[in-house]
This record gives C-alpha cells, structure tokens and sequence, in this order.
C-alpha cells in the first residue's frame, strides 16, 4: 500500500474543535519537506493557515481556499463555454436557488475543484502531485465524498455524468485518496471517528488514519498517583490543591488513554497520537512536533 | 449565574460554534431550571449518543419526552426531526391535500426540506415557535445546529421567505415560459444549456415545485416574520456557549456583534472547560511527603497548568469586554467528560452559581 503522502489526495476531517486545520497543515509541511509538489486546501473560508505556514518560499506548501460560490462560478464558465451566459447565471438569485436544490451540486463542484488540482483526467498535467484538504466536520465531509456518486445517478447523461463517475472512481481509490479523521481523545469524538470508519466504508472509501490530537502526558505511576491519594487530605492547603491538580490530570490523562484503546478496538486504520502542546500559540516549532508524529504514522 | 442570564425569559436559544459543548450546555440548563421546579423542554438537533440515551432521546421525533431525571420540576428532551417539521408545515399551510401531495412529493421540495443550508436551522426556529405558541412549558432551550457558521440560522427565516417569496414565485408560477421569465432571454439560453450538460430536468421540477408551493407562500411568510418576532422580542435570550480556543471566541465575538444588529437579546456567555487552578496551590513542601524526584514533577505539572490557565484569560479577555454587563460563566475542565445526568449534575454548580 502506498504511502499517505504517495497519494494524490488526503482529506482531513473529524468533529469540530479537534484541530483539523492544524492536522492539515502539518501534514502539508510533511509533504513540501519530503519533495512533493503539495498544496493545502481550505474549504472553510477562514484562511487560518496563511499566519501557520510558511509559504511556498520558505520550503511549505501552497495554499488555496475554495469556496463553492467560487467554483460553481468557474464550472459555469467552462460548462457554457461562455463568459457572457455564465455572468447572467452566476450573478442570479435564483440560480444560487436552483444550484441549492439540485441535490449535491454545490458539493460535486467543490470536490471537483480539488479533483482539478491534481488530476482532472490528466493527472500528468495537473497542477500538484497532491492536495491536502482541511475539510469540514464529518457529516459535511461525507456529502463531500459522496456527491460524485449521488449525482453521476440524478445525471443521467452528459459531461456531469461522466465527470462524476470520474471523480467517484478517484474518490474511492485507495491508492490515490486517503482519508484522515482527527479526533480527541474523548467519549464523544471516539464515538464520531467510530461511525465515520463505518461511514466511509459504506461509501466504499476508507479511512486510513487516525490522528489522535491532544494526549496528555502520562505524568504520574498508579503508585504515585495512590501515595497522593492518601496523602491529600494531611496536606496543607496549597500543597493539597497541588496535589489536587496533579490527581486530576492523571484521572483525564487515564481516560484518554482508556478512550485511545477503544478507538484502536473499534477502527481499522492507524492511530497516530498526537501531544497536547501547552504552548500559547500555535507557531512553526509546534507544528513541527505535530508533523514528526504524523511522519511516523504516514510512513 | 445562568439565572442572571436567562432574567425570567421563556426562550433561551443557545448559540456557539461546533464543539464548544453546545447540547450539553442547554442539557444542563434544562435539567438545573427543572431541579427548581420549572416546567422545561429541551430541543436538541444532534445529540451525542450517550447523552441522547441518558434524555431519553433514543430516535428522532418532534414529540417531547419527559426525562426521568427525579426533578422537582420537569425535564423534557426532544430531538428534532427537520424533515419531519418541514413536512407538518406543508400539511398546515396547504389548501387541499392535492397540494399538498404535489409538494411533498416534487424532488425539488425534497432536497430543499432535506439538504439545503438553512432549512434544518430555520426548522429549528419553526419547533420552537411552534412550542412556545402552545405555551405549555415555563423554559424552552434550544440547542442550535451544529453549522459551518454559527450564525446561519439567524439568518434562517429570511432566507426561506425570500425563497418562498411572492415576488419570486410570480414570476416563476409560467410553466410554458420558466426559463425565459426566470432569467431573461440569454438566462433562458443558458439554462437550457446548463440542463444539457448536467442531464437534470430542473426546470421541470421547478415549475412544479414553485406552482403547488407557491399556493402556500403567504402561510409561510407570515409565520416566518412570526418566528422572528419571537427571537427579537422580550421572551427570548441568547446564551453565546464557547470554549477557550481561539476560533469559537472568535465565532462568538461576531456572533455577539450579530445579535445587536439583528436586535435580537443578548443574555451573557457560558465558556466551556476553561482551565483553572487554585492560586493557593504550591509545590513547596511537597518534596518531605512525595520525595523530592515526584514533587518536581508535580511543580512541572502545576507550570503546564497555570500556562494554560493564563493561555485561556487571555482569549476569553477578548469576548469579555463585549459583556455590556451582562454575565460570563466559566466552565471548568472537568476531570471526566460528561456524558449523563450525572455528568450533567456535576455542571449545576457552576451555571447555577455555589461552585466552590
């Protein structure tokens, strides 16, 4: 099996809040580092990755932000072959309607865009050996994936039509996409990254990894952590808030570690842990940890 | 504190972006409000599974159910079905059940009741006014949609009233001229191009959808201007629900900018597992019982901790100068995550005030 970065896409998804975009861009860095010609894909509008990375100058990826009014813009363009009957369309109130309530077309156009990236039917002429996606959360991610499919059914001939059987085929290719979910190591994103597996798997695409953000450090020994215990309450005031603090952060610290078993019990793909940085800011240095974590696990 | 927030309001709408702990903020409200002897229903959109069994909420319904939760008050719990909503609403506001077949029915309908941005938000809205007209509980929260922005369903009942909009569907309600009327004759050129080459019979649908819904257009309007008559008015008060990271305080920020120029009421912030530590706290004479090796590494500990402690003041401080007065309740980290009533009960102190 092929590498993740030996992909042409990996689409990073997962619940709100678990550090997606930081996922993402360490996994651009991996890619610009190891020669690839790799560019980070934003599909939020947010652009939080420009402050992150350095730019293509400075040895990282590109990066590009789509968003769906952008590329049903431009599909508009290339599907009329007119510059003229696509402004007419695009500046339209009811077209943004129709686009809405044709099921899926705002998604296909999306995915299609970064399809465009690295493929595009020519995959020796296109921009970038590999895209890296900072996706949205799980079920916006799913209508992502699955749009080629829904709508190579609605459409039933034409140049959509075998675009999208196009676009499936890649999609669901292990060989050129993987998928990466990140979670915490939480009840409620294990829970997530769970029925995402299964998800994907319905859909016929896979999840290939798992990266595991935030994981307290193991501080403690079960001994030392029960010496504390007895000890506490003899303490003096700030000594026993002290040790309060510290019994606290081991008894999280062990749930993660027991939520980390039952992610690796309950998914297939790799779990790649990853450390919770008590850093202030996110800046190269952090990411730079991140991306030697996800080295390992991406090999 | 969380009663300073909700100042006697009925509806209590809480906002935040995904996974600063939104469903179980309203959980904890509702159960805490029902504890004193309210009578209050909680509208959930998505609910994590273990907290949906611990309310009682195992599948979808727009029937509320009475949660076992041994309150003085009591605790209802309902997920909203959107579809479902979506759908009662058709059969409300259609004149004849020949109407309302054809709605129901047309895939335009069903993709727009299903699929599209907005209708799950505005649904969300629909529930709620819907159960505040009947008047039968003292507190409604309401848990909002987990969307891309937090603000989409604000915007909700607008948008669906200009969809459903009488001027629009005039001009489209022409089957034989749709494509002409709809967008002037290079438009009809380049729809009819634009169904070419996706191999959609949009058009057709269209028509359909505009001809039977259109019919139902004025129901909708007026009970959409009546939702946001419930949301700016004096029933109602938004709770921002947060966490101390940096995008969901800024989510938050422009939310609470939002709220004032859509005149709508802002009752105060709930920041979600804020760490905090004691500041009497010290390693200091920890080395004599723990050994000295243990006892440093508490001190490194207490370090990482009071680093982050100081990491989250410092982006909650950005949000807190946007109060106007009104309440910021801060939410510790706390040692479990919280997942059942009792998880729940283990919030009360701290919304409610009387947390040591």
């Amino acid at each position: 099996m092929a590498t993740l970065l030996d992909r042409r896409l990996v689409f990073v998804t997962g619940k709100g809040g678990v550090g997606k975009t930081v996922v993402a861009a360490a996994l651009g860095l991996l890619a610009a580092r190891a020669g690839r010609r790799a560019v980070v894909c934003e599909l939020s509008g947010q652009q939080r990755l420009a402050g992150v990375l350095p730019g293509h100058g400075g040895g990282g990826p590109d990066l590009i932000s789509i968003d769906a009014e952008t590329a049903r813009r431009d599909w508009l363009r290339r599907e009329l072959r007119s510059g003229a009957l696509a402004g007419i369309l695009g500046r339209s109130r009811a077209f943004d309607l129709l686009t809405a309530a044709a099921p899926g077309l705002s998604e296909l156009l999306t995915i299609g865009k970064v399809w465009d990236l690295v493929d595009g039917g020519e995959p020796g002429r296109a921009a970038y050996e590999l895209a890296i996606v900072d996706g949205p959360s799980t079920g916006q991610a799913l209508a992502l994936l699955e749009a080629p499919h829904t709508y190579a059914g609605v459409a039933r001939a034409g140049p959509v039509h075998s675009r999208s059987l196009l676009i499936e085929d890649f999609l669901v290719d292990r060989a050129r996409t993987a998928v990466v979910a990140v979670a915490l190591p939480e009840e409620m994103p294990v829970n997530e990254t769970i029925q995402l597996a299964a998800s994907l798997a319905s859909l016929g695409a896979s999840l290939e990894l798992v990266a595991l953000n935030g994981m307290l450090p193991r501080r403690y020994r079960e001994e030392e952590a029960a010496l504390m215990r007895g000890l506490e309450e003899s303490l003096p005031g700030g000594e026993r808030a002290a040790v309060r603090v510290a019994l606290a952060g081991h008894e999280r610290s062990r749930d993660q570690h027991r939520e980390a078993k039952r992610l690796r019990a309950g998914v297939a793909a790799r779990v790649a842990t990853l450390p919770f940085l008590f850093e202030p800011e996110l800046r190269m240095a952090e990411l730079e940890v991140l991306a030697d974590r996800l080295a390992e696990a991406a090999a | 504190m969380i009663e300073r927030v909700l100042d006697g309001r009925t509806v209590c709408i809480c906002a935040g972006s995904g996974g600063v702990g939104k469903t179980t903020t309203a959980a904890a409200i509702g159960l805490g409000m029902a504890a004193r002897g309210r009578r209050v229903a909680v509208l959930t959109i998505d609910p994590a599974r273990r907290l949906a069994d611990a309310l009682g909420l195992t599948e979808l319904g727009n029937e509320a159910r009475l949660v076992d939760a041994g309150a003085e008050g009591e605790l209802w719990a309902l997920t909203l079905d959107a579809k479902r909503t979506f759908d009662e609403l058709v059969e409300l506001h259609a004149p004849d059940a020949a109407t309302r077949d054809a709605v129901l029915g047309n895939r335009i309908y069903q993709e727009l009741s299903r699929a599209v941005a907005g209708s799950q938000e505005y649904m969300a809205m629909e529930k709620l006014y819907d159960l505040h007209h009947e008047g039968g509980f003292d507190l409604l929260v309401l848990d909002t949609p987990p969307t891309r922005s937090a603000l989409d369903f604000l915007d909700a009942p607008a948008d669906l009233t200009a969809f459903i909009d009488s001027r629009t569907f005039r001009v489209l309600t022409a089957p034989t001229r749709f494509g002409m009327r709809l967008f002037g004759r290079g438009g009809g050129l380049a729809l009819s191009a634009l169904e070419r080459a996706t191999g959609v019979r949009l058009l057709q649908d269209l028509s359909e959808f505009f001809t039977s819904f259109g019919t139902m257009s004025e129901g909708f309007r007026r009970r959409a201007d009546a939702v946001d008559r419930l949301l700016a008015g004096d029933d109602t008060s938004f709770v921002l629900v947060t966490a101390p990271r940096r995008d969901a305080v800024e989510e938050a920020i422009f939310f609470r900018e939002r709220l004032d120029e859509a005149g709508m009421p802002f009752g105060g912030v709930v920041a979600n597992r804020v760490h905090a530590i004691p500041a009497e706290a010290t390693a200091a004479g920890l080395a004599g019982p723990l050994g000295e090796e243990l006892a440093r590494r508490v001190e490194a500990d207490l370090g990482d901790q009071r680093r982050l402690s100081e990491r989250d003041r410092r982006t909650l401080a950005a949000l807190r100068r946007l109060l106007s007065g009104r309440p910021m309740i801060q939410i510790p980290e706390l040692d479990r995550d919280v997942h059942d009533l009792d998880g729940l009960r283990a919030l009360e102190p701290h919304l409610f005030g009387g947390a040591a």
